[in-house]
């Protein structure tokens, strides 16, 4: 008689191990199973092991419904196999099943012949769902901003919200999103350098690419750097009677968007 | 046991925007708990709108009670910040395990129905209800298979941990009629076996008949047999909190509302006929 543990070891490795080689299940594990009415022990093995992939297929389709488009049913369903024996979830949450599914794609060598581009646009999905329930945060307000004084500008420091991922890709992965669930041609896309922010305002996800200017303010905004260090980093890019200017219409994006919080210090400014 | 709250529905992602903008009304709302084990955006603002309508109950699905892993603490320490947060009318799980060596299959598989797993799940359900202070409600789920060396039957093994553990039965009516199907054992015999001071809540849902066997889909309404079987629940129990699930090919919230007023109707009915006989 097989102990609890034994038992639960065997019929884990049922549904969501590799096949054997025969085919068949653990013959223990049948062995354990009662006899009843016209459904064979085998069949009755066989509902939770059809239940299991199919729960995982639902929620990895779910989370990454371009690249299920890009590869097609058959296919997705053949990777999530692999992908689901390779990496069995670790989490009491489904939300998490797929944090490794990009690594695993860039992994697949016919995935990087063929579609290269396929693993960023993974990233790309599980970092929408990543900031949609990501901390919420106040973002800064442009009113708040306002009532500061000018000698008070070049010591204000900024946040990311928590609810912020940035991507760095060769293939310009937000425009292969946003050409919808397979509308574009893999053999049409061509790569470049992209770096795109993601991140929620309210409830709503959006992504935008960054520019070079962007993604070097980004770098400074992202360690806390005043004001003025922006300005001064930046000074190099655009003429210097512009760069504040430039800078200031950057960081008036940016709080439209709601990507930023005051730093604790300048907290003070909001009453 | 637990109080009673009437007849909720359970509430799923497709009719948030009805508990955001207060249109989803109903005596309470059941939620997976897990659903809202992140850390912000969209589920927990819509959670604190759910609350403001309705009383609210948390319903597990990977406490992995039955499991031989050692208790998932970060888990354990999720659900009590989720129920300091949000204050739920009661808390539930499955008497099943889900979990082992680590991994999560994101199912309800069965239990053997022997002494050492008796043991260990009444042992368990004990250090669950120290570490969230509260009482749990375990529900007993649908299977598709049993096994040989089971000694007790699934309503002795239910009724056993709930007495031992001191914990309360959220009876899945559905569940028990579907089990019952597959494993060819008289659903009224599970009913009239349960112990009636510890069930807290009922769960209605619909399954789909797969030929040779039921399988639990919760994607239709009641079938006529789980409706047959719930007036005899109302007559064994008596008023308890009962829900209905819809969990796939989910309908508009009206639809799952009037699932839930065919129970109230069946359940004042039985409770009338009860009162005139005893009259
Ligand atoms: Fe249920």
């Amino acid at each position: 008689m097989l102990s609890l543990r034994e038992l639960q070891v065997r019929f884990f490795q049922a549904i969501a191990g590799e096949p054997g080689k025969s085919g068949g299940f653990d013959p223990l594990l049948v062995e354990a199973v009662r006899m009843h009415g016209s459904l064979s022990r085998e069949e009755r093995i066989g509902v939770y092991v059809r239940m299991y992939f199919a729960r995982l297929l639902d929620a990895l389709q779910e989370d990454f419904p371009r690249v299920a488009a890009y590869l097609g049913w058959e296919r997705f369903q053949a990777l999530v196999r692999a992908y689901v024996q390779a990496h069995p979830s670790t989490h009491p949450s489904v939300r998490h099943i797929g944090r490794r599914f990009a690594d695993f794609l860039a992994a697949q060598p016919e995935i990087q012949g063929e579609l290269p581009f396929l693993p960023d646009l993974a990233r790309l999905e599980w970092g929408r769902l990543e900031v949609f329930d990501a901390p919420d945060a106040e973002p800064v307000q442009l009113e708040q901003l306002r009532r500061l004084p000018p000698e008070d500008w070049p010591t204000v420091r900024f946040q990311v919200i928590p609810a912020c991922r940035v991507l760095h890709s060769a293939w310009p992965v937000h425009e292969i999103w946003a050409g919808g669930e397979g509308a574009l041609r893999p053999e049409r896309i061509k790569p470049r350098e992209t770096v795109v922010r993601i991140w929620r305002q309210g409830f709503v996800v959006y992504q935008a690419s960054m520019d070079r200017f962007e993604r070097r303010a980004w770098a400074y905004v992202q360690e806390g750097e005043p004001f003025a260090a922006l300005c001064a980093a930046l000074a190099p890019s655009c003429p210097p009677e512009a760069v504040v200017q430039e800078v200031s219409s950057l960081l008036l994006r940016w709080i439209e968007d709601g990507l930023l919080v005051l730093r604790t210090s300048e907290a003070l400014l909001t009453g | 046991m637990m109080p009673y709250l009437g007849h909720g529905v359970g509430l799923r992602p497709k009719h948030y925007p009805r508990v955001w903008d207060g249109t989803a009304r109903a005596d309470w709302f059941e939620v997976i708990a897990e659903n809202f084990m992140v850390r912000g955006g969209r589920p927990l603002a819509v959670l604190e709108r759910a609350r403001a309508l309705a009383p609210l109950v948390f319903h597990g699905v990977s406490l992995s009670v039955g499991s031989t892993d050692p208790l998932n603490e970060a888990y354990l320490h999720d659900l009590a910040a989720l129920i300091r947060r949000f204050q739920p009318a009661w808390i539930s799980d499955h008497l099943c395990w889900g979990s082992i060596g680590g991994h999560y299959v994101h199912d309800l598989l069965p239990l053997p129905f022997t002494e050492e797993a008796l043991a260990h799940v009444v042992a368990r359900v004990r250090m669950v209800q120290d570490w969230v202070g509260q009482r749990l409600l375990l529900e007993n789920v649908s299977s598709y298979l049993t096994f040989t060396h089971s000694t007790l039957a699934e309503w002795e093994f239910l009724a056993t941990v709930a007495e031992e553990a001191d914990c309360g039965i959220l009876l899945d009516v559905n569940n028990v009629y579907v089990s019952a199907v597959n494993h060819g054992f008289d659903p009224v015999q599970y009913l009239r076996a349960l112990p009636a001071g510890r069930i807290g809540q009922i769960h209605l849902a619909g399954h789909s008949d797969c030929g040779v066997y039921l399988l639990d889909t919760h994607d239709s309404a009641v079938s006529a047999p789980v409706w047959e079987l719930y007036r005899l629940a109302v007559r064994l129990f008596g008023r308890v909190s009962t829900l209905v699930e819809w969990d796939d090919k989910i309908p508009e919230f009206e639809v799952v509302c009037a699932e839930a007023e065919r129970a109230r109707a069946i359940e004042a009915e039985e409770l009338k006929e009860a009162d005139a006989v005893s009259a």
